[in-house]
């Protein structure tokens, strides 16, 4: 009888365990599991941050489940590092067994791990501006959130042109993303017409642009462009109006109004014009919405980098909606995905051939209304995308 | 190119040039002195510019922020000195190995406090605009970097060389085991020269994080421009310090705006040519190594 209890107990347990797995197998489809790689820790940590939360905002307006299927997000920390996004990427597919890997906010680390996701058939979703991720190392699997590399400096040109500017000089950081922007500016401008007087790269990480911006005053120029990141953003628009350079400044997308930028630079940045592809005072239907349940989950306004989270979560959640859950098949998702069609916060979205998104695009002035520092939106290009041509 | 263009490009070297000085001045006493390498010297300008940028929020005056950050960094600088550096008397790995350490807490928690964004510091209104200066406008807050650098030069060259403390810091650069022999307190010494050299880097940084501001990794980029100033110019003394603060500027102004393409390598290449024909710098009388 010594062993009666613990045999009970025993039979207790199993049966517990039979009746659990049974209505387990009842309720429960296999989850949908999701990679959301970003920098968590480091220097990019705090825009990791935004760009998850509007990820997590788009998977949680389904209630975290589609089609009856859980909707899990595994957070990874790329630490906006190539080495360790291709070692996480490893992680997520062989350890995690995820469907798809939604993230990135550099294109060094989406160009590391594209080869892989692509190779092991991963939808991947991400803010890579290189061209190439949709261009010449294109895959079926590989889909952009945000835009491409030299999509909006054309429309920009145009608009730069119509405005009556005829000479102009272009400023860009000496790496590739900063030649691309001012080559595909200048391409569009002269193409129209205009004149580039001086092209001019600063390193990037440059602290005195001192040096540049005694050149550029007194040329004649009718527009300056910039394009610069970050830190440089912050030194390089201070500067240029300690200068009193003069000329009206553009500056390239999101650049002004990610990072807490107009914050930090205050009146300065006032006067200052940037082509932007989302705009948080968008007062479209589907933005007041996005805005206010951001808001209501967050406590903070949405930035350029939430919205780009938001739309890699709707491209996502559109395609395994479209399957009702039954993500097993990760071909069938990606199609799906590149399928997929979204009236978002900044309009109309979709993809075009190579999973590169056609989108809207906003040219924005930021202005001094009563001491707030407001953007305004001057015009706005519809339907945008890589192979966009000025109106004839 | 014409003279407008070079009185423009001169002032820009010496704002540059003056800025340097200003946090190079502190990591060469201390190098001079006490043959600390202070790998961690960039941290006390970035930390310095992070509180002066808190100071401001308080006080509104951006006079009374600088000097608290500058306070604030020399009682760091302090701490840091006498209660870990001295520990490590005379062992220069060690001391580069525990200062490299300093950088990286200080890097980390500069991320968690103020997180990744990049922020800048506003000039103080007084100074905030523009003046005309040989055809184009010039930056005001600029002509004030000139000349605080050059104030800031003219106060530690008396202290350096008509003081009873610069007498004791001269004869310590000079040889250390006779300068404890003639009674001297070393100890002491060591930890007020520490301390005003911290202060000044953080000062620097409430200076300088107007027109640089200030993110995460400044303390690097400034560190190392330090160093490549200290190493031109030859340990310890002030006016050596100066001099290649403002060669420096001047150079990297030039290639700038002469033959961009040069700009990211020229003051190394200054660098090396230095070490290769005066291993103790231009003006310093022992050599590094």
């Amino acid at each position: 009888m010594l062993f009666g209890p613990v045999r009970a107990a025993t039979v207790g347990a199993v049966a517990a365990l039979q009746l659990f797995a049974a209505t387990a197998e009842a309720q429960e489809k296999t989850p949908i599991r999701v990679g959301v790689m970003l920098p968590f820790t480091g220097p990019a940590a705090a825009t990791g941050q935004e760009k998850f939360q509007g990820i997590e905002l788009a998977v949680a307006e389904t209630g975290f489940s589609i089609g009856g299927h859980k909707i899990e997000l595994l957070r990874s920390d790329d630490q906006n590092s190539p080495n360790v996004a291709l070692t996480e990427a490893r992680r997520l597919v062989e350890n995690e067994n995820v469907s798809a890997i939604l993230g990135n906010l550099s294109s060094a680390v989406s160009i590391a791990i594209n080869p892989y996701t692509a190779r092991h058939e991963i939808p991947f979703v991400t803010s890579g501006i290189a061209i190439e991720l949709t261009g010449s190392k294109k895959s079926p699997f590989t889909f952009r959130s945000s835009f491409a590399s030299g999509q909006v400096e054309r429309p920009l040109a145009y608009y730069l042109y119509t405005r009556g500017y005829r000479k102009g000089i272009l400023m860009g950081s000496d790496y590739s993303a900063g030649h691309d922007a001012v080559t595909t500016l200048g391409g569009g401008f002269k193409q129209l017409g205009g004149t580039v007087l001086q092209e001019i790269f600063p390193r990037a990480g440059e602290t005195d642009y001192g040096p540049f911006l005694s050149r550029v005053a007194g040329s004649g120029a009718d527009f300056v462009f910039g394009y610069f990141f970050g830190g440089d953003t912050l030194r390089f628009v201070r500067q240029y109006q300690d200068f009193n350079v003069g000329y009206p400044l553009v500056i390239t997308t999101s650049a002004i109004s990610a990072g807490g930028v107009p914050d930090a630079l205050g009146k300065s940045i006032v006067g200052i014009e940037s082509a932007e592809v989302y705009m948080w005072t968008l007062q479209t239907p589907a933005n007041l919405a996005f805005v206010k349940s951001y808001q209501d989950r967050y406590k903070a306004m949405p930035s350029t980098l939430s919205y780009d989270g938001y739309m890699a979560g709707r491209v996502l959640v559109a395609g395994a909606q479209a399957l009702d859950g039954n993500v097993a098949d990760r071909t069938t998702l990606a199609q799906a995905m590149h399928k997929v069609v979204i009236d978002g916060p900044a309009g109309k979205f979709r993809y075009d051939e190579n999973n590169n998104p056609i989108i809207n695009l906003y040219i924005t002035r930021w202005e001094d209304k009563d001491g707030k520092i407001v953007p305004s939106i001057v015009p706005e290009f519809h339907d945008v995308g890589l192979n966009w041509a000025p109106p004839k | 190119v014409n003279l407008n263009f070079w009185i423009i490009q001169i002032l820009n070297a010496l704002s540059l040039g003056t800025l340097l000085f200003l946090v190079a001045a502190g990591l060469s006493m201390i190098f001079g002195l006490m043959r600390i390498v202070n790998v961690a010297h960039g941290s006390f300008y970035m930390l310095g510019a992070y509180i002066a940028l808190e100071a401001l929020r308080v006080v509104h005056n951006q006079l009374v922020a600088a000097l608290i950050a500058g306070i604030t960094m020399g009682v760091l600088g302090a701490l840091l000195q006498s209660t870990l550096i001295a520990r490590l008397k005379n062992d220069s790995l060690r001391q580069i190995l525990l200062t490299f350490g300093f950088l990286l807490v200080v890097g980390d928690f500069a991320l968690i406090v103020w997180h990744g964004t990049s922020a800048i510091l506003p000039p103080p209104p007084e100074l905030a605009g523009s003046v005309r200066i040989a055809g184009t406008s010039y930056p005001v807050y600029r002509l004030f970097v000139i000349v605080a650098g050059v104030l800031l030069a003219a106060v530690l060259d008396w202290l350096e060389s008509r003081t009873r403390i610069g007498a004791m810091v001269r004869a310590g650069v000079d040889d250390l085991e006779m300068l404890s022999c003639m009674g001297i307190n070393v100890r002491r010494l060591f930890v007020a020269v520490f301390a005003l050299g911290t202060a000044i880097a953080g000062l620097g940084g409430a200076i300088g994080g107007v027109f640089l501001g200030v993110h995460p990794g400044v303390d690097l980029e400034i560190g190392i421009l330090a160093f490549v100033v200290v190493i031109v110019g030859g340990l310890g003394n002030v006016r050596g310090t100066l001099v290649a603060s403002l060669l420096i500027g001047l150079i990297d102004n030039l290639s700038k705006a002469l033959v961009p393409e040069i700009s990211m390598f020229a003051i190394y290449l200054l660098m090396v040519v230095v070490i290769l024909v005066r291993p103790a710098g231009l003006f310093g009388r022992r050599s590094l190594v």
